[in-house]
């Protein structure tokens, strides 16, 4: 074959239209089914004392990945920890700012995490970071993975930041005992999308949670609140103080 | 550019797929070499659009995240096809016979995956070293060398 013609044949390679319009139609149906289950994301089960819970993430209907987490009662560190205790204990080194707007450092804890993937059966343990700020009462939480461990991001909003795709999600999360059954109700609710479940708590409890989810420098970082005195802008400018 | 978007119109999925199918077609076919795989690889990037809602700064950024994610799609789909066997077909295109089939996919095949990435996004696609680069976080000394292996290897096939 002649130069001419190799490129020739490469520029030709076209999608016919049968399979454009399958993927349209398909496209279409996830956008639909996306209403349903959009926000059926993993939450953190904020201030638990040995948390441990499992929520499932149902990303295309064709298998099933299940995170499973869990963390000591106490903090790792009741102070900023250093670079190399990071690198030591965690394997990474995320960014920790001490002072977020008013929202100061008040510890850090090491999460123990197991992700099952259902579509080969393999297992696969990592460690994120959970770092807790607080400011006059009012809480955040930040969350930090590698991004190779990340879910997918389902988001409400989404805007760029020094050209970090930030994902904002605002829901209602319902923490629930392991081995809590749904209700009818419960089930009504997670269909339609207006509750995401999560286990793992003492008692069921009701909270509005909002998230801030970006990947940056090869991490993912998950700033959380179910604190309804915590604004949109102050998980925005967390962000922000991250990225730098 | 948009701003705050929540989800794509279903005028913008058409948008993506009219625009965009067929360059992600052709790097995902150079990728696999296998047709079936490519659509599949086509059609699982352009849902991640839909999934995830990004928003870009302009056209160019589109395309490049779409290729980018296309590459990395393609990366999965190699690793899991590296684990079983997996019947290949011999027909790239239908335009050409058999033998032309046999002989393009000789090749490709002949060719390591990241200098057939770079020959389509490149010589087809039009982008520069320096865009190419930026898709795959990599350097722009290291695209231009990879170029330069690229074509004499392929010159090397063709002769």
């Amino acid at each position: 074959m002649k130069e001419e013609k190799f490129f020739r044949v490469l520029g030709s390679f076209c999608m016919n239209d049968k399979k454009k319009n399958e993927i349209i139609e398909k496209c279409r149906q996830q956008k639909e089914d996306k209403k349903m289950l959009g926000k059926r994301k993993i939450i953190m089960v904020v201030a638990a004392a040995l948390a441990v819970f499992a929520t499932v993430g149902a990303a295309s209907g064709i298998y099933t990945i299940t995170y499973h987490s869990w963390s000591n009662e106490w903090n790792d560190w009741e102070s900023m920890p250093s670079y190399e205790e990071l690198e030591k204990k965690l394997g990474f080194v995320p960014v920790i700012e001490e002072d977020i707007d008013g929202f100061i450092f008040s510890g850090a804890t090491v999460v123990g995490n197991r992700k099952e993937d259902e579509s080969d059966g393999s297992s696969e343990k990592f460690k994120s970071i959970h770092i807790e700020y607080e400011n006059s009462g009012k809480r955040m939480d930040i969350f930090v993975c590698e991004e190779k461990y990340a879910e997918e991001i389902n988001a409400d909003e989404t805007e760029v930041y020094n050209g970090i795709e930030l994902n904002y999600l605002k829901y209602n999360n319902k923490q629930v005992p392991p081995g809590y059954e749904l209700t009818q109700e419960d089930k009504a609710r997670e269909q339609s999308g207006d509750v995401v479940f999560s286990y793992g708590a003492d008692e069921v409890t009701e909270s509005v949670v909002q998230q801030v989810i970006f990947r940056y420098d090869g991490l993912e970082y998950d700033i959380l609140t179910d604190d309804e005195n915590v604004t949109k802008a102050d998980l925005m400018a967390a962000a922000y103080a991250v990225i730098g | 550019m948009k701003k705050n978007s929540v989800r794509p119109a279903d005028s913008e999925i058409e948008r993506i797929v009219n625009t965009y199918a067929d360059s992600l077609y052709r790097m995902c076919m150079v990728s696999l070499c296998n047709r079936f795989d490519a659509e599949d690889a086509v059609s699982e990037t352009i849902m991640r659009f839909i999934r995830y809602s990004p928003v870009f700064r302009d056209k160019e950024h589109e395309k490049a995240w779409l290729i980018r994610v296309a590459v990395n799609i393609c990366a999965d789909i190699g690793r899991r096809r590296s684990k079983c066997i997996v019947a290949q077909p011999d027909i790239l295109i239908d335009t050409l016979t058999k033998e032309e089939n046999l002989e393009l996919k000789h090749i490709l095949e002949s060719l390591d995956k990241k200098y057939r990435e770079v020959i389509v996004l490149h010589y087809i696609e039009g982008y520069s070293s320096k865009e190419i680069a930026h898709i795959f976080k990599t350097s722009d000394a290291a695209i231009r060398k990879r170029l330069q292996y690229a074509r004499e290897k392929l010159k090397q096939l063709l002769m």
